[in-house]
């Protein structure tokens, strides 16, 4: 369990996604990144229309968490639980009513190169591919400013010019606090909200 | 007498009536109930004598008669007509003996007397005679065939009667058999009756297993006629011992359970096709040590190898489960299951096999060297006894909500954000799988084996340093260590080499003294370049200690050199020394040849003119070491090589000791200026003797200041010192003796040998076999699975929970005694004296510090012994709540009663009202006699007195 980033790969003009996804996993794997699986990340949106200011939960299911499920309130409360949650949520319609198109998931190829993990993945809302999520996770290290050299280094060799210059805001927890699967998921969050925008934009 | 006697009252009683039938012990007496009306007079009646004037008449005529007659009527009392029907009798009688009379009166002759008349035709006479009943010859016959046909019918019924007892007895002994093999049969196996059947049951399922086999069989009564008769398979198992005591039992065992089975562990060399280790592993060749005897019944037998084919059974299939399933994931070299075997390749060539046995007919005894084998059988065992324990004990869940048969572990793994590495991680410790701990300890068997077979090679190959390998008793399943160490005989205290070799199933791990660890492949040869290179570095060592100590410099080390001159030459590492002033330098290399043993090169230079007459014959000229080119011109002048066979000394340290002292020597004595004869110019002369005497002489090339001589006189003094104390050392340990001229060598054994030149002298080989692998009995933790030797609640309450995963506030924690017979419903022998007794802590009392200890149980130990007792929670609440309402109930009754009670004294209408007016009754007046106006009057009831005035 490491520091992990997650960003949206933009995909140039004039390409569609598996022309992406095959530019960036042939990137990967001249790397010398070895093929460890597949992945899968889903997301469901709650929303609470008797309260006057509930904010969104979002539901998380990440394979890499495969005995837990993350509930994540819009810029709130965290809470990690295992997988009786979303029965326990369906129990709780009257309240909790699932946002309509609110499933987003993101499912990919998964590859090991020494102690990185990196994770290529097709952002998907129902059946049509919206954008390409790619993940880095450094795992000997739970410190994000500690390895973020390192970790910066290995992204520009993977998406180049769209590797982030400094350290990003969201990767960087409050105080000195370790890096946690929280930060993981808001990040996962930020990024599907970010698709669904410039989905509804376009 | 006295003329008044006292009165004396004399009471008069009627007798009773009844007649007393019978006085009991206790003094009670039985009446005979007195007769009733009817029966008195039925009673009366028989007494009257209906014809008793009669019966005088007639005994008064006839007294022949009469006197038969008598008889008669004495017996005719019980029947009421019984006088009349004698006395019509009778009277018939007379009138029989009356026409007689009359008609021999009537045919009498005249002349002849009455009396003896014998006349044929009118011979009829009378004569008294007594009217007995004469017994007839005629019926004599008769009455014996009746006799005989009476004693025939009473024979018969007395015959039949006999046969019948010995039939019932005979059924009631075999019964008795019957019943006592029944008894013998329940106390080793579970039987139970169902409807007419005895059916009882052989399988594991009580220890935990799963296996889908019931093991049912069945006891049947065996009857007379198949009582000898014993099919192929029961005479195969009474074949080895023929005496076995018949039993009126039958076990009827379903057929596939009917035979021998073993499960077989081989670890096969493919490369030569047959079978370096095997063992076969089966449940009756544990059980014939420890259970059966020779004397077990038939029944047990059959019993015993059904249930030892099902355990065999259960473990292959449960090996052969776990095998196929690990293929999926992908393992190196993949498991084979194929029928009844499972192949798996361990090492390249080595294969191991494990397969299930079965026949029929009884095995063939094994060769008993076969047999012994490393510890797969208890281990397999052990493991069995494990899953199946873990089956059966599922330590309840805290808190109660969690699900059952989890740790803690397992539980947090989804709140702690467990990722995919550590689930696997945990998923792996937790599993018990069968199949890898076989694959691993043969791997390790085999492992071991190598290591072990090349240490032998490796003492016996080099002659030189001793080796000696100690396998230390601490081993586990999959990991065994020896401890290896190198020392030259007569130099170990001058230097030692140890190493500590671990072997594992899939490495040899290899620590050194520095602290430095190796990781060597199981491949032989890569153990076996190891040792050797372990073994040059050693000499070299040794060489250097040796020189360091004889006052030599060091120019020079290096542990691996480049390649030697010729390819198949490898250097193994060399060392460059120089006396100290320079003079001589000697080279060593430690070379191998490839396939061959180690040679050690050594090269002399004499960098200054030196008397070389002594050391004549051990050295030479190398032809080879030629240094004609000019970037050999630093290393100086001709290098001599030495001759190592020509040195004195039994081996290359010895040697190379011999080689350095004399070198000095010469250099010494021809640095002394003293001119004298050689005395010894033969190498192998004793060294001591040498160098005490100092007398071998040569000329000095050079005068000396006499500061350098000093020192020079100093540096051999002490170099003396040091040897003589390092020779006196050795004296001391009793290795080596040196005395005059003669060597002797000390045994070890007791014995001092002297030493023969021509052999040599048998090295010590020392390599011992390895200890027997036993599996650790360190307890495993419950929580984690983890091995640990001592913790608190293993000692204080023999619970098997290692200190980490101790968790004294929940899990772990302790209730009183009382507390525990609250709550759990025990009672004081549950806890006490229930085997196992559960042990406790002893703490003051919190209350008061006088009152009694308070007893501290493991809440845990107490809620399974709740279990035990109570055997499911259910059925603890259903007894709580069944007191519960007991004491409602006893509560309400005793409040009822109270109730009742209470009422009933308030009760109005059983009220006696106490406080009645009373009237007084008052009697007659009476005047006082001392005043006349006084009156008194009393009243009659109460005795109450009135006293008053009449004016």
């Amino acid at each position: 369990m490491g520091v992990t980033y997650i960003c949206q790969w933009k995909q140039p003009e004039g390409q569609n996604i598996q022309q992406s996804i095959e530019q960036i996993s042939s990137c990967v794997e001249k790397l010398g990144a070895k093929k460890a699986g597949l992945f899968q990340v889903e997301c469901e949106s709650f929303n609470a229309p008797n309260a006057p200011n509930a904010k969104t939960l979002h539901l998380i299911y990440d394979s890499e968490f495969p005995a837990s499920r993350f509930a994540l309130f819009e810029e709130s409360s965290f809470l990690v639980t295992d997988v009786m949650l979303s029965a326990f949520l369906s129990k709780l319609r009257a309240v909790w009513q699932p946002k309509k198109g609110g499933k987003i998931d993101c499912k990919g190829q998964r590859y090991e190169l020494g102690d990185f993990l990196i994770k290529l993945g097709v952002v998907s809302v129902g059946a049509s591919a919206k954008g390409i999520s790619v993940e880095l996770e450094y795992a000997p290290c739970v410190y994000a400013r500690d390895c973020w050299g390192m970790m910066s280094e290995m992204l520009q060799s993977i998406i180049g010019e769209q590797a982030p210059p400094s350290l990003p805001s969201n990767l960087q927890p409050k105080g000195t606090e370790r890096f946690s699967p929280e930060l993981t998921m808001q990040q996962y969050v930020e990024m599907f909200n970010n698709i669904r925008k410039t989905v509804v934009a376009r | 007498m006295s003329g008044n006697p006292p009165p004396i009252k004399i009471s008069l009683q009627s007798l009773s009536d009844t007649k007393i039938q019978e006085i009991a012990y206790d003094g009670r007496e039985t009446f005979i109930q007195p007769l009733s009306m009817s029966e008195s007079l039925t009673d009366l009646a028989n007494r009257i004598d209906f014809l008793a004037e009669n019966e005088d008449e007639e005994t008064q005529t006839d007294d022949a008669t009469s006197t038969s007659v008598d008889e008669a009527q004495y017996q005719a009392k019980q029947w009421p007509w019984e006088n009349i029907r004698t006395q019509i009798q009778r009277s018939v009688i007379e009138m029989n003996v009356l026409t007689d009379v009359l008609s021999i009166a009537q045919n009498k002759p005249t002349n002849v007397p009455k009396e003896t008349a014998e006349s044929s035709d009118s011979n009829r006479y009378m004569m008294y005679d007594f009217a007995s009943k004469e017994a007839e010859p005629s019926k004599q016959s008769l009455q014996m065939i009746t006799k005989k046909r009476c004693l025939g019918a009473a024979s018969k019924i007395l015959l039949s009667g006999a046969d019948r007892l010995n039939k019932a007895k005979s059924e009631s002994s075999f019964q008795n058999t019957y019943h006592s093999e029944l008894l013998k049969l329940r106390q080793r196996w579970r039987v139970r009756r169902v409807g007419e059947k005895i059916l009882g049951e052989l399988s594991f399922r009580t220890a935990g297993s799963d296996y889908w086999h019931m093991g049912s069989f069945e006891v049947i009564k065996k009857s007379d006629e198949d009582s000898d008769t014993l099919d192929d398979y029961e005479q195969n198992l009474t074949k080895l011992t023929p005496n076995v005591p018949k039993s009126p039992i039958k076990v009827v065992v379903s057929s596939d359970l009917r035979g021998f089975s073993s499960l077989s562990v081989q670890i096969m060399d493919l490369s030569k096709d047959e079978a370096i280790e095997s063992c076969t592993l089966s449940l009756s060749d544990i059980e014939n040590s420890a259970m059966s005897s020779a004397n077990d019944p038939l029944w047990h037998r059959v019993l015993c190898n059904a249930q030892n084919v099902l355990f065999c059974r259960e473990l292959f299939a449960r090996l052969s489960k776990e095998a196929v399933q690990q293929k999926t994931l992908g393992t190196a070299s993949p498991i084979v299951v194929i029928g009844d075997t499972i192949t798996t390749n361990i090492f390249p060539k080595i294969q191991l096999r494990v397969q299930l046995l079965f026949s029929k007919t009884h095995p063939t005894q094994r060769n008993p060297r076969q047999a012994s084998i490393f510890s797969i059988q208890n281990a397999l065992m052990h493991l069995l006894l494990r899953y199946f324990s873990k089956r059966l004990n599922i330590s309840p869940p805290h808190p109660t909500t969690a699900a059952l048969g989890l740790t803690t572990q397992m539980r947090h793994a989804a709140v702690h954000h467990n990722s995919l590495n550590q689930l696997a991680a945990t998923a792996k410790k937790t599993s018990l799988s069968f199949v890898d701990v076989l694959i691993s300890m043969s791997k390790h068997y085999e492992v071991r084996q190598r290591v072990c077979d090349t240490i032998k090679l490796l003492s016996n190959e080099f002659s030189d340093p001793d080796v000696l390998a100690h396998w230390s008793l601490a081993s586990s399943k999959t990991e065994s260590s020896a401890r290896l160490t190198i020392a030259n005989s007569g130099f170990e205290s001058c230097y030692r080499s140890a190493v500590q070799v671990i072997v594992k199933p899939d490495c040899i791990k290899i620590l050194q003294r520095d602290a430095r660890s190796l990781t060597l492949s199981v491949d032989p040869t890569d153990l076996h370049n190891y040792f050797v290179s372990l073994v040059a570095s050693h000499q070299l060592m040794t060489v250097q200690v040796l020189s360091r100590t004889l006052g030599w410099t060091m120019l020079h080390v290096s542990p691996h050199s480049s390649l030697g001159l010729t390819p198949d030459i490898k250097n193994r590492g060399s060392v460059l020394i120089s006396s100290n002033n320079g003079a001589v330098s000697v080279a060593i290399a430690c070379n191998e040849m490839i396939g061959g043993p180690i040679q050690y090169t050594t090269h002399v230079q004499y960098t200054k003119a030196h008397d070389r007459s002594q050391l004549e014959g051990t050295m030479y000229d190398d032809p080879d070491f030629s240094l004609e080119s000019d970037k050999y011109l630093p290393l100086g002048g001709v290098w001599m090589k030495v001759n190592w066979p020509q040195l004195h000394g039994r081996h290359f340290i010895q040697k190379m000791e011999t080689l350095l002292t004399s070198l000095v020597m010469t250099e010494i004595c021809g640095k002394s200026e003293t001119v004298e004869t050689e005395q010894s110019n033969k190498p192998e002369t004793e060294i001591s003797t040498k160098a005490t005497n100092d007398e071998t002489v040569t000329k000095p090339k050079k005068e000396l200041t006499a500061t350098q001589k000093a020192r020079i006189e100093r540096n051999r003094q002490k170099a003396l010192l040091l040897r003589q104390s390092r020779l006196s050392q050795q004296q001391l340990l009793g290795t080596k003796t040196t005395t005059g001229c003669s060597r002797i060598i000390d045994t070890g054994g007791g014995f001092l040998l002297e030493e023969n030149p021509d052999v040599k002298p048998r090295k010590l080989n020392r390599v011992e076999e390895p200890a027997p692998v036993i599996a650790g009995d360190d307890s495993i933790c419950l929580e984690c699975d983890k091995p640990f030797q001592d913790s608190y609640l293993l000692t204080t309450y023999d619970h098997q929970v290692c200190d980490k995963c101790r968790d004294p506030e929940e899990k772990h924690s302790v209730i009183t005694k009382t507390e525990a017979r609250e709550t759990y419903l025990l009672s004081e022998v549950d806890i006490t004296k229930r085997e196992p007794i559960l042990k406790y802590v002893v703490r003051k009392n919190p209350h008061n510090r006088r009152w009694g200890d308070m007893k501290l149980y493991l809440r845990l130990q107490i809620e399974e012994r709740a279990l035990e007792v109570w055997k499911t929670p259910e059925a603890l609440e259903e007894e709580r709540e069944s007191r519960e309402q007991k004491r409602e109930i006893a509560k309400k009754k005793k409040f009822n009663k109270n109730m009742k009670k209470l009422r009933q004294e308030v009760r109005s209408s059983l009220f006696e009202v106490k406080s009645k007016v009373h009237t007084h009754v008052f009697g007659p007046e009476k005047q006082s006699e001392t005043d006349e106006d006084i009156y008194t009057k009393t009243c009659i009831e109460c005795d109450h007195q009135i006293t008053f005035e009449k004016m």
